[in-house]
Protein backbone atom coordinates (compact mmCIF):
# COMPACT_ATOMS: atom_id res chain seq x y z
CA UNK A 1 0.00 0.00 0.00
CA UNK A 2 1.40 3.23 -0.94
CA UNK A 3 1.61 6.63 1.42
CA UNK A 4 -1.33 7.86 -1.31
CA UNK A 5 -3.55 4.90 -0.51
CA UNK A 6 -3.17 4.93 3.28
CA UNK A 7 -3.69 8.83 3.18
CA UNK A 8 -6.81 8.50 0.77
CA UNK A 9 -8.25 5.80 3.28
CA UNK A 10 -7.61 7.62 6.08
CA UNK A 11 -9.70 10.51 4.85
CA UNK A 12 -12.13 8.53 3.70
CA UNK A 13 -12.36 6.71 7.01
CA UNK A 14 -12.52 10.01 8.63
CA UNK A 15 -15.45 11.38 6.51
CA UNK A 16 -17.79 8.81 7.44
CA UNK A 17 -16.66 9.14 10.94
CA UNK A 18 -17.50 12.54 10.28
CA UNK A 19 -20.93 12.34 9.43
CA UNK A 20 -23.83 13.32 11.03
CA UNK A 21 -25.31 11.02 13.73
CA UNK A 22 -27.98 10.57 16.40
CA UNK A 23 -27.97 11.91 19.73
CA UNK A 24 -25.37 10.01 22.03
CA UNK A 25 -27.20 7.26 23.74
CA UNK A 26 -24.69 6.44 26.65
CA UNK A 27 -23.33 8.35 29.73
CA UNK A 28 -20.63 8.27 32.42
CA UNK A 29 -23.32 8.44 34.88
CA UNK A 30 -24.90 4.59 34.19
CA UNK A 31 -20.95 3.55 33.44
CA UNK A 32 -20.57 4.52 37.07
CA UNK A 33 -23.47 2.94 38.67
CA UNK A 34 -23.23 -0.34 36.49
CA UNK A 35 -19.01 -0.25 37.23
CA UNK A 36 -20.09 0.19 41.48
CA UNK A 37 -22.89 -2.53 41.25
CA UNK A 38 -19.66 -5.19 39.13
CA UNK A 39 -17.21 -4.20 41.57
CA UNK A 40 -20.05 -5.09 44.87
CA UNK A 41 -21.01 -8.64 43.13
CA UNK A 42 -16.83 -8.62 43.18
CA UNK A 43 -16.37 -8.30 46.73
CA UNK A 44 -19.23 -10.41 47.57
CA UNK A 45 -18.07 -13.34 45.69
CA UNK A 46 -14.31 -12.67 46.71
CA UNK A 47 -16.11 -12.78 50.79
CA UNK A 48 -18.04 -15.55 49.61
CA UNK A 49 -14.69 -17.54 48.67
CA UNK A 50 -12.87 -16.56 51.61
CA UNK A 51 -15.32 -17.35 53.79
CA UNK A 52 -15.67 -21.15 52.45
CA UNK A 53 -11.79 -21.21 52.27
CA UNK A 54 -11.89 -20.14 56.07
CA UNK A 55 -14.95 -23.20 56.53
CA UNK A 56 -13.07 -25.43 55.11
CA UNK A 57 -9.65 -24.66 56.63
CA UNK A 58 -11.34 -24.75 60.23
CA UNK A 59 -13.15 -27.29 59.79
CA UNK A 60 -10.25 -29.33 58.70
CA UNK A 61 -8.03 -28.16 61.26
CA UNK A 62 -10.28 -28.83 64.19
CA UNK A 63 -10.42 -33.04 63.01
CA UNK A 64 -6.49 -33.01 63.03
CA UNK A 65 -6.70 -31.65 66.52
CA UNK A 66 -6.01 -33.96 69.85
CA UNK A 67 -9.69 -35.14 70.49
CA UNK A 68 -11.12 -35.04 66.97
CA UNK A 69 -13.30 -31.89 66.03
CA UNK A 70 -14.65 -31.33 69.67
CA UNK A 71 -12.15 -29.10 70.23
CA UNK A 72 -13.81 -25.26 70.69
CA UNK A 73 -12.99 -23.10 67.06
CA UNK A 74 -9.65 -21.25 67.14
CA UNK A 75 -9.68 -17.38 66.83
CA UNK A 76 -7.65 -17.10 63.79
CA UNK A 77 -10.40 -18.01 61.28
CA UNK A 78 -12.37 -14.58 62.43
CA UNK A 79 -8.72 -12.55 62.20
CA UNK A 80 -8.19 -14.13 58.51
CA UNK A 81 -12.12 -12.93 57.61
CA UNK A 82 -11.90 -9.95 58.74
CA UNK A 83 -7.97 -8.80 57.21
CA UNK A 84 -10.65 -9.33 53.72
CA UNK A 85 -13.71 -8.02 54.69
CA UNK A 86 -13.92 -4.76 52.51
CA UNK A 87 -15.27 -1.27 53.00
CA UNK A 88 -18.56 -0.84 53.36
CA UNK A 89 -20.60 -0.73 50.22
CA UNK A 90 -21.61 2.46 48.62
CA UNK A 91 -24.65 3.95 50.66
CA UNK A 92 -26.97 7.41 49.68
CA UNK A 93 -24.21 9.00 48.02
CA UNK A 94 -24.20 5.99 44.82
CA UNK A 95 -25.96 7.32 41.44
CA UNK A 96 -27.16 3.89 41.32
CA UNK A 97 -31.15 4.68 39.75
CA UNK A 98 -32.95 3.52 36.99
CA UNK A 99 -34.29 5.29 33.67
CA UNK A 100 -37.24 7.10 32.58
CA UNK A 101 -36.86 7.23 29.26
CA UNK A 102 -36.35 3.64 27.70
CA UNK A 103 -37.56 3.77 23.92
CA UNK A 104 -38.45 0.31 22.71
CA UNK A 105 -38.22 1.19 18.66
CA UNK A 106 -35.44 1.70 16.73
CA UNK A 107 -35.63 2.32 13.28
CA UNK A 108 -33.01 1.17 10.74
CA UNK A 109 -33.55 3.45 7.74
CA UNK A 110 -35.20 7.65 7.69
CA UNK A 111 -35.41 9.74 4.80
CA UNK A 112 -31.80 12.01 4.18
CA UNK A 113 -33.71 15.10 4.49
CA UNK A 114 -34.71 14.21 8.67
CA UNK A 115 -32.15 16.59 10.61
CA UNK A 116 -30.19 13.29 12.43
CA UNK A 117 -28.28 15.44 14.94
CA UNK A 118 -30.94 18.15 16.22
CA UNK A 119 -34.10 16.85 15.16
CA UNK A 120 -34.80 13.48 16.46
CA UNK A 121 -37.18 13.51 19.14
CA UNK A 122 -37.82 10.61 21.75
CA UNK A 123 -40.76 9.56 23.68
CA UNK A 124 -41.35 6.11 26.01
CA UNK A 125 -44.27 5.63 28.56
CA UNK A 126 -46.94 3.28 29.52
CA UNK A 127 -48.42 3.78 25.59
CA UNK A 128 -45.47 2.34 24.03
CA UNK A 129 -42.39 4.38 21.99
CA UNK A 130 -42.60 7.18 19.76
CA UNK A 131 -39.88 8.74 17.66
CA UNK A 132 -40.38 11.94 15.80
CA UNK A 133 -38.16 12.71 12.83
CA UNK A 134 -38.36 16.14 11.43
CA UNK A 135 -36.65 18.33 8.50
CA UNK A 136 -34.88 21.55 10.23
CA UNK A 137 -36.99 24.07 8.69
CA UNK A 138 -39.69 24.58 10.58
CA UNK A 139 -43.06 23.87 9.16
CA UNK A 140 -41.87 20.93 6.89
CA UNK A 141 -41.86 17.69 6.64
CA UNK A 142 -42.19 15.55 9.89
CA UNK A 143 -42.67 11.55 10.56
CA UNK A 144 -44.35 10.56 14.15
CA UNK A 145 -43.32 6.48 14.15
CA UNK A 146 -45.26 4.72 17.25
CA UNK A 147 -44.70 1.41 18.44
CA UNK A 148 -47.52 0.33 20.53
CA UNK A 149 -47.79 -1.30 24.40
CA UNK A 150 -48.39 -5.11 23.67
CA UNK A 151 -52.30 -4.65 22.89
CA UNK A 152 -55.48 -4.86 20.64
CA UNK A 153 -55.36 -3.16 17.25
CA UNK A 154 -55.98 -0.10 17.63
CA UNK A 155 -59.22 1.80 16.72
CA UNK A 156 -59.75 4.49 14.13
CA UNK A 157 -60.41 7.43 16.19
CA UNK A 158 -59.53 10.83 14.26
CA UNK A 159 -62.56 10.69 11.95
CA UNK A 160 -65.56 9.04 11.54
CA UNK A 161 -65.29 8.28 8.16
CA UNK A 162 -62.23 6.51 8.37
CA UNK A 163 -61.16 3.70 6.67
CA UNK A 164 -58.68 0.66 6.26
CA UNK A 165 -57.07 0.63 2.59
CA UNK A 166 -55.23 -2.56 2.72
CA UNK A 167 -51.13 -1.85 2.23
CA UNK A 168 -48.74 -4.25 0.89
CA UNK A 169 -47.63 -6.58 3.88
CA UNK A 170 -44.93 -5.07 6.11
CA UNK A 171 -42.20 -8.33 6.12
CA UNK A 172 -45.24 -10.29 6.12
CA UNK A 173 -47.46 -8.95 8.87
CA UNK A 174 -50.81 -6.92 8.42
CA UNK A 175 -50.55 -3.31 7.27
CA UNK A 176 -53.00 -0.81 5.92
CA UNK A 177 -53.13 2.94 5.14
CA UNK A 178 -55.80 4.82 7.63
CA UNK A 179 -57.54 7.13 4.89
CA UNK A 180 -60.57 9.50 4.78
CA UNK A 181 -62.44 7.97 1.87
CA UNK A 182 -62.81 11.02 -0.48
CA UNK A 183 -58.89 12.67 0.45
CA UNK A 184 -56.62 9.56 1.06
CA UNK A 185 -54.31 12.63 2.19
CA UNK A 186 -56.99 14.36 4.23
CA UNK A 187 -55.72 17.88 3.67
CA UNK A 188 -53.28 17.32 1.74
CA UNK A 189 -50.38 17.07 3.95
CA UNK A 190 -50.94 14.10 5.89
CA UNK A 191 -50.77 9.98 5.36
CA UNK A 192 -51.19 7.59 8.23
CA UNK A 193 -49.91 3.70 8.05
CA UNK A 194 -50.26 1.21 10.46
CA UNK A 195 -48.88 -1.85 10.52
CA UNK A 196 -48.23 -5.41 12.98
CA UNK A 197 -44.59 -5.71 13.76
CA UNK A 198 -43.29 -9.41 14.10
CA UNK A 199 -43.79 -9.15 17.99
CA UNK A 200 -47.68 -9.04 17.41
CA UNK A 201 -47.43 -5.19 18.55
CA UNK A 202 -49.19 -2.42 16.23
CA UNK A 203 -47.24 0.14 14.92
CA UNK A 204 -47.82 3.37 12.86
CA UNK A 205 -46.38 6.34 11.00
CA UNK A 206 -48.17 9.85 10.96
CA UNK A 207 -46.29 11.87 8.43
CA UNK A 208 -47.15 15.31 7.48
CA UNK A 209 -45.40 17.35 4.87
CA UNK A 210 -46.48 20.80 3.04
CA UNK A 211 -48.20 20.13 -0.41
CA UNK A 212 -44.81 20.81 -2.60
CA UNK A 213 -42.76 18.14 -0.09
CA UNK A 214 -45.05 15.17 -0.32
CA UNK A 215 -43.43 11.94 1.55
CA UNK A 216 -43.60 9.50 -0.66
CA UNK A 217 -45.46 6.40 0.09
CA UNK A 218 -42.89 4.28 -0.57
CA UNK A 219 -40.87 6.06 2.10
CA UNK A 220 -43.17 5.57 4.56
CA UNK A 221 -43.47 1.40 3.66
CA UNK A 222 -39.33 1.31 3.27
CA UNK A 223 -39.23 3.27 7.10
CA UNK A 224 -41.94 0.79 8.09
CA UNK A 225 -39.95 -2.16 7.10
CA UNK A 226 -36.74 -1.22 8.83
CA UNK A 227 -38.58 -0.74 12.98
CA UNK A 228 -37.14 -3.31 15.06
CA UNK A 229 -37.73 -3.31 18.74
CA UNK A 230 -35.02 -3.29 21.27
CA UNK A 231 -35.12 -1.74 24.26
CA UNK A 232 -32.59 1.55 25.08
CA UNK A 233 -32.30 3.87 27.79
CA UNK A 234 -32.22 7.42 26.71
CA UNK A 235 -29.76 10.05 28.86
CA UNK A 236 -31.99 13.39 29.92
CA UNK A 237 -30.95 16.26 31.90
CA UNK A 238 -32.94 15.52 35.12
CA UNK A 239 -32.82 13.07 38.02
CA UNK A 240 -35.62 12.78 40.53
CA UNK A 241 -34.84 11.78 43.91
CA UNK A 242 -37.57 11.36 47.07
CA UNK A 243 -41.22 10.68 44.61
CA UNK A 244 -43.59 9.45 47.12
CA UNK A 245 -44.56 6.34 46.48
CA UNK A 246 -48.01 7.21 45.01
CA UNK A 247 -46.46 9.40 42.36
CA UNK A 248 -44.76 7.08 39.50
CA UNK A 249 -43.47 8.26 36.56
CA UNK A 250 -46.14 8.10 33.45
CA UNK A 251 -43.86 8.54 30.43
CA UNK A 252 -41.15 10.65 29.29
CA UNK A 253 -39.82 13.00 26.51
CA UNK A 254 -36.83 14.53 24.92
CA UNK A 255 -37.82 16.93 22.71
CA UNK A 256 -36.04 18.51 19.51
CA UNK A 257 -38.85 19.61 17.32
CA UNK A 258 -40.48 23.00 19.65
CA UNK A 259 -38.39 25.01 17.70
CA UNK A 260 -38.74 28.19 20.41
CA UNK A 261 -35.97 26.32 22.63
CA UNK A 262 -33.28 24.08 21.21
CA UNK A 263 -34.48 20.63 23.80
CA UNK A 264 -37.19 19.98 25.96
CA UNK A 265 -37.47 16.93 28.46
CA UNK A 266 -40.63 15.79 29.93
CA UNK A 267 -41.43 13.31 32.62
CA UNK A 268 -45.05 13.05 33.17
CA UNK A 269 -45.76 12.12 36.38
CA UNK A 270 -49.09 9.83 37.31
CA UNK A 271 -51.00 10.99 40.92
CA UNK A 272 -53.74 8.40 41.34
CA UNK A 273 -54.11 8.30 37.62
CA UNK A 274 -54.04 12.36 37.07
CA UNK A 275 -50.95 13.89 35.25
CA UNK A 276 -48.60 16.31 36.05
CA UNK A 277 -45.51 17.09 33.72
CA UNK A 278 -41.86 18.33 34.99
CA UNK A 279 -40.35 20.07 32.33
CA UNK A 280 -36.60 21.44 31.78
CA UNK A 281 -35.10 23.05 29.06
CA UNK A 282 -32.58 26.04 27.80
CA UNK A 283 -33.97 29.55 28.72
CA UNK A 284 -36.85 30.18 26.13
CA UNK A 285 -40.41 30.65 25.85
CA UNK A 286 -42.16 27.14 26.60
CA UNK A 287 -45.29 27.02 24.70
CA UNK A 288 -46.94 23.62 25.72
CA UNK A 289 -46.97 24.22 30.08
CA UNK A 290 -50.25 23.20 31.42
CA UNK A 291 -52.43 26.27 32.99
CA UNK A 292 -50.65 26.00 36.28
CA UNK A 293 -47.27 25.90 36.74
CA UNK A 294 -44.32 26.94 38.69
CA UNK A 295 -40.70 27.31 37.47
CA UNK A 296 -37.06 28.02 38.60
CA UNK A 297 -34.01 28.68 36.60
CA UNK A 298 -30.84 27.17 37.35
CA UNK A 299 -27.36 27.18 35.17
CA UNK A 300 -29.27 28.25 32.55
CA UNK A 301 -31.84 26.03 32.20
CA UNK A 302 -35.44 26.49 33.60
CA UNK A 303 -37.59 23.53 35.44
CA UNK A 304 -41.16 23.47 35.78
CA UNK A 305 -43.98 21.54 37.28
CA UNK A 306 -47.33 22.15 35.51
CA UNK A 307 -50.84 20.94 35.71
CA UNK A 308 -54.63 21.56 34.84
CA UNK A 309 -56.34 23.11 37.50
CA UNK A 310 -58.75 20.50 38.43
CA UNK A 311 -55.47 18.63 39.52
CA UNK A 312 -53.65 20.99 41.82
CA UNK A 313 -55.94 19.75 44.81
CA UNK A 314 -54.64 16.21 44.87
CA UNK A 315 -51.14 17.87 44.10
CA UNK A 316 -51.03 19.65 47.07
CA UNK A 317 -51.51 16.01 48.98
CA UNK A 318 -47.83 15.27 47.74
CA UNK A 319 -46.14 18.80 48.43
CA UNK A 320 -47.75 20.64 45.60
CA UNK A 321 -45.84 21.49 42.90
CA UNK A 322 -43.46 23.31 44.73
CA UNK A 323 -42.59 20.25 46.54
CA UNK A 324 -42.45 18.21 43.77
CA UNK A 325 -40.03 21.18 41.83
CA UNK A 326 -37.99 20.79 44.83
CA UNK A 327 -37.01 16.91 44.08
CA UNK A 328 -36.04 17.52 40.12
CA UNK A 329 -32.23 18.00 40.40
CA UNK A 330 -30.46 19.11 36.91
CA UNK A 331 -27.06 17.82 35.21
CA UNK A 332 -26.93 20.63 33.02
CA UNK A 333 -27.22 21.51 29.49
CA UNK A 334 -24.63 19.66 27.87
CA UNK A 335 -25.76 16.85 26.13
CA UNK A 336 -22.50 14.94 28.11
CA UNK A 337 -23.83 15.14 31.21
CA UNK A 338 -26.71 13.57 30.70
CA UNK A 339 -27.94 10.81 32.89
CA UNK A 340 -29.88 7.55 32.19
CA UNK A 341 -29.92 7.19 36.13
CA UNK A 342 -32.88 8.74 36.45
CA UNK A 343 -34.51 7.67 39.59
CA UNK A 344 -33.04 7.60 42.52
CA UNK B 1 -8.58 7.07 45.14
CA UNK B 2 -11.32 8.33 47.15
CA UNK B 3 -14.99 7.37 45.37
CA UNK B 4 -15.58 11.02 44.49
CA UNK B 5 -12.18 11.91 42.80
CA UNK B 6 -12.11 8.92 41.06
CA UNK B 7 -15.30 9.63 39.92
CA UNK B 8 -15.37 13.09 38.93
CA UNK B 9 -11.70 12.17 37.11
CA UNK B 10 -13.55 9.32 35.13
CA UNK B 11 -16.25 11.52 33.99
CA UNK B 12 -14.17 14.32 32.76
CA UNK B 13 -12.34 11.91 30.63
CA UNK B 14 -15.64 10.63 29.50
CA UNK B 15 -16.64 13.87 28.65
CA UNK B 16 -13.29 14.73 26.75
CA UNK B 17 -13.37 11.37 24.55
CA UNK B 18 -16.55 10.26 24.25
CA UNK B 19 -17.16 11.49 20.50
CA UNK B 20 -13.45 10.01 19.43
CA UNK B 21 -14.61 6.37 21.49
CA UNK B 22 -18.15 6.67 19.45
CA UNK B 23 -16.07 7.39 16.33
CA UNK B 24 -14.40 4.65 16.54
CA UNK B 25 -16.78 2.37 17.77
CA UNK B 26 -19.11 3.38 14.62
CA UNK B 27 -16.47 2.44 12.27
CA UNK B 28 -15.95 -0.83 13.97
CA UNK B 29 -19.97 -1.72 13.85
CA UNK B 30 -21.14 0.77 11.30
CA UNK B 31 -24.16 1.51 12.86
CA UNK B 32 -24.91 4.21 15.70
CA UNK B 33 -27.35 2.63 17.78
CA UNK B 34 -24.83 -0.13 18.16
CA UNK B 35 -21.97 1.91 18.87
CA UNK B 36 -23.38 3.67 21.26
CA UNK B 37 -24.15 0.16 23.37
CA UNK B 38 -20.50 -0.59 22.54
CA UNK B 39 -19.33 3.06 23.98
CA UNK B 40 -21.24 2.15 27.01
CA UNK B 41 -20.14 -1.01 28.08
CA UNK B 42 -16.38 0.28 26.92
CA UNK B 43 -16.58 3.25 29.59
CA UNK B 44 -18.72 0.75 32.44
CA UNK B 45 -15.53 -1.59 32.00
CA UNK B 46 -13.17 1.46 32.11
CA UNK B 47 -14.81 2.36 35.31
CA UNK B 48 -14.50 -0.91 36.93
CA UNK B 49 -10.64 -0.59 36.32
CA UNK B 50 -10.31 2.83 36.84
CA UNK B 51 -7.55 2.31 38.95
CA UNK B 52 -5.20 0.62 36.67
CA UNK B 53 -6.66 2.48 33.97
CA UNK B 54 -6.17 6.40 35.16
CA UNK B 55 -2.51 5.48 36.07
CA UNK B 56 -1.60 3.57 32.58
CA UNK B 57 0.94 5.74 30.61
CA UNK B 58 -1.27 6.01 27.51
CA UNK B 59 -5.06 6.24 28.87
CA UNK B 60 -6.51 6.60 25.36
CA UNK B 61 -4.79 3.96 24.12
CA UNK B 62 -6.35 1.56 27.28
CA UNK B 63 -9.76 2.64 26.87
CA UNK B 64 -8.94 2.34 23.16
CA UNK B 65 -7.83 -1.27 23.40
CA UNK B 66 -10.80 -2.20 25.80
CA UNK B 67 -13.23 -0.62 23.24
CA UNK B 68 -11.77 -3.39 20.60
CA UNK B 69 -11.94 -6.28 22.61
CA UNK B 70 -15.29 -5.41 23.76
CA UNK B 71 -16.10 -5.15 20.00
CA UNK B 72 -14.74 -8.36 19.15
CA UNK B 73 -16.09 -10.17 22.22
CA UNK B 74 -19.60 -9.27 20.93
CA UNK B 75 -18.60 -10.51 17.58
CA UNK B 76 -18.10 -13.87 19.03
CA UNK B 77 -20.95 -14.08 21.11
CA UNK B 78 -23.05 -12.41 18.65
CA UNK B 79 -25.73 -11.37 21.14
CA UNK B 80 -26.18 -8.21 19.00
CA UNK B 81 -27.78 -10.64 15.99
CA UNK B 82 -30.71 -11.83 18.12
CA UNK B 83 -31.93 -8.36 18.31
CA UNK B 84 -31.81 -7.32 14.52
CA UNK B 85 -34.41 -7.85 11.75
CA UNK B 86 -34.27 -11.27 9.97
CA UNK B 87 -32.39 -10.71 6.74
CA UNK B 88 -31.45 -7.14 7.36
CA UNK B 89 -27.61 -6.89 8.40
CA UNK B 90 -27.71 -3.12 10.38
CA UNK B 91 -24.73 -2.18 8.17
CA UNK B 92 -26.72 -2.46 5.32
CA UNK B 93 -29.88 -1.05 6.91
CA UNK B 94 -27.59 2.10 8.36
CA UNK B 95 -26.04 2.51 5.68
CA UNK B 96 -28.67 3.34 3.27
CA UNK B 97 -29.96 6.57 4.80
CA UNK B 98 -26.42 8.18 4.04
CA UNK B 99 -24.67 9.50 0.46
CA UNK B 100 -23.72 6.32 -1.49
CA UNK B 101 -19.80 8.03 -1.48
CA UNK B 102 -20.65 6.68 1.88
CA UNK B 103 -22.86 4.08 1.37
CA UNK B 104 -19.48 1.90 -0.41
CA UNK B 105 -17.31 2.63 2.42
CA UNK B 106 -19.69 0.97 4.76
CA UNK B 107 -20.20 -1.80 2.76
CA UNK B 108 -16.77 -2.36 2.13
CA UNK B 109 -16.04 -2.23 5.74
CA UNK B 110 -19.22 -4.20 6.33
CA UNK B 111 -17.77 -6.94 3.97
CA UNK B 112 -14.63 -7.32 5.90
CA UNK B 113 -14.44 -10.30 8.93
CA UNK B 114 -14.65 -7.97 12.27
CA UNK B 115 -10.65 -8.85 13.05
CA UNK B 116 -9.94 -7.30 9.62
CA UNK B 117 -12.43 -4.31 9.99
CA UNK B 118 -10.59 -3.95 13.60
CA UNK B 119 -7.36 -3.66 11.61
CA UNK B 120 -7.97 -1.16 9.27
CA UNK B 121 -9.54 1.12 11.50
CA UNK B 122 -6.72 1.16 14.15
CA UNK B 123 -4.40 1.38 11.50
CA UNK B 124 -6.25 3.89 9.00
CA UNK B 125 -8.38 6.15 11.29
CA UNK B 126 -6.21 5.83 14.44
CA UNK B 127 -3.16 5.72 12.72
CA UNK B 128 -1.58 3.41 14.74
CA UNK B 129 1.49 1.96 13.94
CA UNK B 130 1.35 -2.35 13.19
CA UNK B 131 3.32 -2.71 16.56
CA UNK B 132 0.49 -0.70 18.34
CA UNK B 133 -1.76 -2.18 16.61
CA UNK B 134 -1.25 -5.64 17.62
CA UNK B 135 -0.97 -4.27 21.14
CA UNK B 136 -4.36 -3.23 20.26
CA UNK B 137 -5.58 -6.20 19.46
CA UNK B 138 -3.28 -8.58 21.53
CA UNK B 139 -1.45 -10.43 18.85
CA UNK B 140 1.35 -10.41 16.92
CA UNK B 141 2.87 -8.10 14.61
CA UNK B 142 3.25 -10.74 11.80
CA UNK B 143 -0.79 -10.79 12.42
CA UNK B 144 -1.63 -7.23 11.59
CA UNK B 145 0.16 -7.22 9.01
CA UNK B 146 -1.60 -10.28 7.23
CA UNK B 147 -4.69 -9.02 8.64
CA UNK B 148 -3.97 -5.62 7.18
CA UNK B 149 -3.32 -7.45 4.44
CA UNK B 150 -6.21 -9.51 3.71
CA UNK B 151 -8.38 -6.61 4.33
CA UNK B 152 -6.84 -3.70 2.11
CA UNK B 153 -6.93 -6.39 -0.57
CA UNK B 154 -11.07 -7.29 -0.17
CA UNK B 155 -11.43 -3.38 0.26
CA UNK B 156 -9.81 -2.85 -3.01
CA UNK B 157 -11.89 -5.98 -4.50
CA UNK B 158 -15.03 -4.05 -3.56
CA UNK B 159 -14.28 -0.56 -2.86
CA UNK B 160 -14.75 2.06 -5.38
CA UNK B 161 -14.70 5.38 -3.20
CA UNK B 162 -11.13 5.38 -3.24
CA UNK B 163 -10.34 5.22 -7.53
CA UNK B 164 -7.22 5.29 -7.02
CA UNK B 165 -6.70 1.94 -5.11
CA UNK B 166 -9.05 0.35 -7.89
CA UNK B 167 -7.36 1.78 -10.42
CA UNK B 168 -3.79 0.25 -9.12
CA UNK B 169 -5.14 -2.97 -8.57
CA UNK B 170 -6.94 -2.94 -11.99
Amino acid sequence: MTATDHHELSAALSALADEPAPPAAFDATTSIARGRARLRTRQRVAIVGVAAVTALTVGFTALLQPGGGNAAPTAPAASATAAVTPAPSPSGTAVDGTPVLTSELKVGWLPDWVDREHGISYTAGTFGSNIIAVEPKPGQRRLQIVLRAPGPEPVLETHPDEAKVAAAPINGRTAYWVEHPSQPRYDSSSRVLRWQTADGRWAQIFATHPESAVIPDEDLIRIAESVTGGSRDMPMPLWLSGLPASVRPDSATVDRSIGTVPWEARVVLAIEGKMVTITVAPEGRLWNLAPVSQCRHEGGLQICASTLPDIVPLVDRVGGLAGLLNLVHVTGADESTWTTSNLR
Amino acid sequence: MAKQTRDAEFTEYVASRSGWLRKVAYLLCGDWHRADDLVQETITKLYVHWAKASRAKNVDGYARRTLVNTFLAEQRTSWWRRTVRTGTEPDIAAASIDLDVSLDLRKALAALPPRQRATVVLRYYCDLSIDQAAEALNCSSGNVKSQSARALETLRRTLVLVPALAERTS
